[in-house]
């Protein structure tokens, strides 16, 4: 098993392309709008909402692990009026649409890596003061401010041949 | 004409239904494959069927051999929607008897551009929003 730290950018590098890709693609598709490009930052000490809709992929296979998405509640809003065509959206709608994305952002990323590769399904949960979300210590973190609000883009992978 | 939008999201369901009723289509949902063949055991007689792979219960690649197994569903065409990428991936899903395969994140452009190839794009599209 191998894992350093280029690796790890490599690998989350590859899910926030597949999320620039869904600016460029699929929302302006939907909206009729052009969004302007995400601007990615790694953070060690992420800022995280403090309520939101979080979203969970695994990835296994020769390579093995975790990609998160985490978006505030009005981000996730966001994300939610336009996916559903809902003025209003629900929770169970940020939290399907924040589902979709990180299946979209995992399956892309899954797709630029070496070797046989499995995605599962998307997890997803609402968090909030009384239970907020904790990433795995190990994870690295990077902060997409993308035209519908802060995300927050999280991995832990691990290349399992060592190649 | 008639589709069947299959996937567990209900935010891309809704996504292709749109995509297909701005292009003429009456539209129906499953959130599985299972669900999909009871709709279709039901006598819904799709011309189209756009299939998630990865769903709970009964995934896309299971429906399409279940739908190929069945000769009334053999006039079902077949298109893969999905963030399954890989040519090995692709190729498995054409050999278990999908006729085209759109990669998620995809356009309304890409779509249409699929159904043509297909035969099952409407003369005069018009696109929501």
């Amino acid at each position: 098993m191998k894992t350093n730290t280029n690796q790890a950018e490599e690998f989350v590098m590859l899910f926030t392309e597949a999320l620039r890709n869904i600016f460029n693609t699929l929302l302006p598709d939907l909206t009729g709008d052009e969004f302007m490009m995400c601007h990615v930052t790694k953070v060690t000490q992420p800022s995280m909402p403090e309520a939101g809709c979080c979203a969970t992929v695994d990835v296994t296979g020769d390579h093995y692990g975790s990609v998160f998405v985490i978006a505030d509640e009005a981000t996730a809003n966001n994300f939610s009026r336009i996916m559903h065509e809902e003025d209003n959206p629900s929770h169970e709608d940020r939290l399907d649409a924040i589902g979709e994305l990180v299946n979209i952002v995992g399956g892309s990323g899954k797709a630029l890596m070496e070797g046989e590769n499995r995605i599962d399904l998307p997890v997803t949960l609402g968090f909030g003061a009384e239970n907020p979300v904790m990433l795995p210590s190990k994870a690295d973190v990077w902060q997409v401010v993308s035209p519908l609000g802060l995300i927050v883009v999280s991995t832990v992978m691990h290349n399992v041949t060592g190649e | 004409m008639k589709a069947l939008v299959i996937d567990d999201a209900r935010a891309m369901r809704k996504i292709i239904g749109r995509l297909l009723v701005g292009l003429g289509y009456e539209v129906r949902e499953a959130g599985n494959g299972q669900e999909a063949l009871d709709i279709l055991n039901d006598g819904y007689s799709a011309d189209l069927a756009c299939v998630d792979w990865n769903m709970p219960e009964m995934d896309g690649l299971s429906f399409v051999v279940a739908v190929r197994n069945e000769p009334q569903w053999q006039d079902l065409t077949l298109m893969m929607v999905t963030t399954e990428s890989e040519t090995s991936q692709i190729v498995k899903a054409l050999a278990a008897g999908a006729h085209e395969y759109l990669i998620k994140p995809f356009t309304s452009d890409a779509m249409a551009d699929k159904l043509q190839i297909l035969g099952l794009l409407p003369e005069q599209p018009t696109y929501p929003g």
